[in-house]
């Protein structure tokens, strides 16, 4: 009985062990791949410029839109040296920086909606823009499966138009 | 703007239903085709180097876009909308094509293009205009949805059917018959009047089933038929239909041809949400004595000068040159857009008041055509 408790105390011992070794290892392998990754020109370096690429095609797989100063905020935080290149330390940090400038972006932009839900409107334009903006289809909805005829009466997919920002405006002859 | 971001980004304007009925006379397609020929005219009046594309029949672009008259929207690369506004405007488009493309090495100005609307001319000058009386209209009328019915022969004159509100409880019908300019007809009074039949109408309680115009005194004229009837019945539904059978003469304007046509309607009493309004309905309201603004009596409109609240509406329409003013030659450009060329208001002057349909919230009791 003694033997036993001592037995399934061993394993347990070396299991919290492997576990841990495990999960280091899996980490040491994504920072790797990371690295990896962003070191495009393989020299071993992650400089700020592999680290954009990086995170843009990051942000391009997740389709989250890009604005200026998205990436320098993004850099800002993993640079935390400021030196211009990023160690496999601060790589670690690229997931969470990249979710945290996401987050700011987002509350930022509800903070700005609603002061500009809670302003007055100083004209009528302004006021039925207001309406506007509250019904669907709200910004960030996505556009598929339409379709317009154009001048010669061909079929046009909007979906053939990505990878290009696009400018509709609805009009007539009255 | 085009010129300058079209390396970088795709324009198109989205030519969708007609928005105010009777304007230059144009008046709302019935087919795919007759739309392709609104925006051939558009094109040719308004110069413009950018692309049009037509919103197909049923107005899926209209009603996915949000329904804004002059709506503007901005489609990222990923097929987001990341802007949108009710009414187009060049400045703003600009900076927000700064912010997400970049800055555009060159600046077109408006007045360096020779873009710019160009008011219709009348086809043919012999051709009488104004000559039908005047019919009071009751307030509120909005346009219902009406299935045209298969025909031989292109709709020359379209029918348009408004009702007052809450139609379900009784009230009035105004039928207005008016000639598409796109064909290029005029009335041929010689042949006999415009007339127009109702029938399955037993649940309405119609004051008239036989509808017929009144005796024009000249050979040839371009104005719309008007029929007021009354609802009697108060206890009907927004599923009922009825039947609308319109006879009428025309001739092409060239005088090489005449055709008498039978055409047959379907119209529910459901009001039509992609129906638009009648010009003078709002318009008149706002622009009604414009020349009242010009405190400084310089025979120019300023911006400061206008009424505060509808500045940017009252811009919109009237500032053609988008130079900042409005000139008296933009404000009879604009006003003799109506009534053929008469101007805005009735004859005696008097503007038609009613509410714009813009500020209007939708009926409780008046389905349309999304929630049917």
């Amino acid at each position: 009985m003694k033997n036993c408790l001592w037995c399934a105390c061993l394993a347990l011992i070396a299991s919290v062990f492997f576990c841990q070794a495990s999960d280091v290892s899996a980490q040491d392998a994504d920072d790797r791949s990371d690295l990896q990754i962003a070191d495009t020109d393989s020299n071993g370096e992650v400089t700020i410029e592999e680290l954009k690429t990086f995170l843009t095609d990051k942000a391009d797989k997740d389709e989250k839109e890009l604005e200026d100063g998205d990436l320098d905020a993004w850099v800002a935080k993993i640079d935390a040296n400021g030196n211009g290149k990023v160690s496999k330390g601060e790589l670690r940090l690229a997931s969470e920086a990249y979710e945290q400038v996401l987050k700011d972006k987002d509350d930022a932009k509800s903070a700005a909606a609603k002061a500009e839900k809670n302003k007055p409107p100083t004209s009528s334009v302004e006021m039925m823009d207001k309406r506007f903006q509250a019904r669907k289809p709200v910004v960030g909805t996505k556009v598929e499966g339409l379709v317009a005829i154009d001048e010669t009466g061909e079929e046009l997919d909007f979906d053939q138009l990505r990878g290009k920002h696009v400018v509709i405006v609805f009009g007539c002859l009255t | 703007m085009y010129r300058d971001y079209r390396d970088k980004v795709e324009f198109f304007y989205i030519y969708k239903t007609v928005e105010h009925h009777g304007i230059n006379g144009f008046v709302e397609p019935f087919t795919l085709e007759e739309r392709l020929k609104h925006i051939a005219i558009a094109k040719e009046r308004t110069r413009t180097e950018i692309p049009w594309l037509c919103d197909s029949m049923d107005n899926s672009l209209k009603k996915f876009f949000g329904r804004a008259p002059n709506g503007e929207l901005v489609v990222g690369p990923k097929g987001r909308i990341i802007r949108k506004r009710f009414w187009s405007n060049a400045d703003t488009l600009r900076t927000d094509l700064e912010d997400l493309v970049g800055k555009s090495d060159q600046l077109t100005k408006p007045q360096d293009v020779e873009a710019g609307f160009r008011v219709q001319t009348k086809a043919n000058e012999s051709i009488a205009s104004g000559v039908m009386p005047e019919i009071e209209l009751p307030k509120g009328l909005k346009s219902l949805q009406i299935e045209p019915a298969e025909s031989d022969v292109p709709y020359y004159a379209k029918l348009r059917v408004e009702a007052t509100p809450k139609i379900t409880r009784g009230g009035k019908l105004h039928f207005m018959l008016s000639l598409d300019p796109i064909y290029k007809v005029h009335w041929n009074n010689l042949a006999g009047k415009v007339r127009i039949e109702l029938s399955e109408t037993n649940k309405l309680e119609l004051s008239s089933e036989r509808l017929e115009s009144e005796t024009v005194e000249v050979k040839a004229d371009i104005d719309p038929r008007r029929f007021l009837v009354s609802v009697k019945s108060a206890k009907i539904d927004f599923d009922t239909t009825f039947t609308a059978k319109v006879f009428y003469h025309v001739c092409d304007d060239a005088e090489t041809a005449c055709f008498s046509v039978e055409q047959e309607y379907r119209i529910s009493l459901k009001y039509d949400r992609d129906g638009g309004t009648r010009p003078g309905i709002f318009m008149v309201a706002m622009f009604d004595d414009v020349w009242s603004w010009d405190k400084n009596k310089d025979g120019v409109l300023s911006r400061d000068e206008l009424p505060t609240r509808n500045a940017q509406l009252i811009m919109n329409h009237f500032d053609y040159s988008a130079n900042g003013t409005i000139e008296k030659e933009e404000v009879e450009k604009f006003q003799n857009m109506f009534n053929d060329g008469k101007g805005i208001g009735r004859p005696d002057g008097k503007a038609i008041k009613e509410e714009s349909p813009e500020e209007e919230a939708p009926e409780k009791d008046s389905p349309t055509k999304d929630n049917e």
